[in-house]
């Protein structure tokens, strides 16, 4: 049986509604500190390290050069968010050190994905960061609500700072935990130190994965439906909110398989004429 | 003496193609003035709207299309954008 640490309702309804969750796991006394160790022995490269897109393109190189970030991923909390947002088995794709020099960052509004338009969790990003991010240290931001937005990344490019924008200046031993298709970016460095972040992706391995979540499915989704109704993330157009309320029950009964509603519940949910 | 003229652009993102729409995101852009793209950990919005802005001499050079391709389902980006110049002379 997995100790894991499960979400329960609360978290996922915030995981749908503003596409990200903060995570602070128990980590052992002195993992935070032995990962940085590692990274800075290892991986102080400016910004992100080369990867050798031949023989490693998920850059796995990253666990043997700092083998304590295994036990960041194992940990019951960790695990335990990835089971209830993509399921088991998960893969972790992609690991990227993200080191930040004095005076560099500063970048523009992007997604990590390509747009392909759905409204499941198929695959999260996980951002930990190893040691205290100040809000000088070039944290990352966040756009709340924005994995709802099928915006290619070239569109971004005139955006400035949006109101709602989520600073993540946070505590050693943080780990955010987002949806692969939201919006976000990095503020430029303006401390002496260098800014460590270590970035995973996790994907369903197939869509036989199961989710697991302490739910009560009919409290649960009652909560759920009222906080989508009425619970802002970020700034919507008028005519968006409406959408973004549909999409978010979208995605909650996406994730809940075993409530699965017939369509015409789904169709009539926002008041969404039957055709 | 030789006077320069520089255009320096405001991109504003509102709530409604209205000028007294909301301010969603807010930069500006100049050739070698403000850094490109770049977001702020503590952004400043200096207007709450267009019409704010118009009123301290800013000039909308491009208004969004009223005509907006209309989709009952899908969300793409955020706000409506306006476009608003000032010019700059500096002499040298």
């Amino acid at each position: 049986m997995s100790d894991n640490v499960l979400l329960n309702d609360e978290q996922m309804a915030t995981f749908v509604i503003h596409g990200y969750l903060m995570l602070k796991p128990g980590f052992r006394r002195g993992l935070n500190q032995e990962v940085l160790r590692q990274l800075e022995q290892n991986l102080s490269m400016p910004d992100q390290p080369p990867i050798d897109l031949e023989n490693d393109p998920a850059h796995t190189v990253i666990l043997e050069k700092a083998p304590a970030l295994r036990e960041v991923l194992a940990h019951p909390q960790v695990d335990g968010a990835l089971e209830s947002l993509v399921g088991k088995p998960y893969e972790l794709f992609v690991h990227y050190c993200h080191a930040l020099p004095p005076g560099h960052g500063g970048f523009w509004w992007h997604q990590d994905d390509c747009n392909v338009r759905h409204n499941s969790v198929r695959r999260v990003m996980m951002m930990y960061y190893p040691h205290d991010v100040s809000i000088d240290m070039g944290p990352t931001i966040l756009m709340p609500g924005t994995h709802f937005c099928n915006a290619p990344t070239d569109r971004l490019h005139n955006y400035g700072n949006i109101r709602g924008q989520k600073v993540l200046a946070a505590e050693a031993g943080t780990v955010a935990i987002a949806h692969y298709d939201l919006w976000h970016t990095v503020s430029r460095n303006r401390s002496g130190r260098m800014r460590y972040m270590v970035k995973f992706g996790a994907d369903r391995a197939n869509e036989r994965a199961r989710r697991r979540w302490n739910t009560n499915p009919v409290e649960g989704e009652a909560m759920a439906r009222n906080r989508f109704h009425h619970e802002l993330a970020g700034i919507y157009s008028p005519s968006d909110y409406y959408k973004v309320r549909h999409r978010r029950m979208r995605m909650w009964w996406n994730l809940n398989s075993d409530h699965q509603p017939a369509d015409e519940q789904y169709q009539g949910y926002a008041g969404v004429p039957r055709r | 003496m030789k006077a320069h003229v520089r255009q320096v652009l405001m991109y504003i993102y509102a709530m409604t193609p209205s000028i007294y729409g909301e301010v969603i995101s807010l930069s500006m852009r100049a050739a070698g003035k403000y850094a490109p793209e770049e977001v702020q950990a503590e952004p400043l919005f200096p207007y709450g709207n267009v019409a704010a802005a118009m009123a301290e001499g800013w000039q909308v050079v491009h208004f969004p299309d009223q005509r907006a391709a209309f989709d009952d389902r899908e969300i793409d980006v955020l706000g409506y954008e306006f476009i608003l110049q000032k010019l700059e002379t500096s002499e040298s």
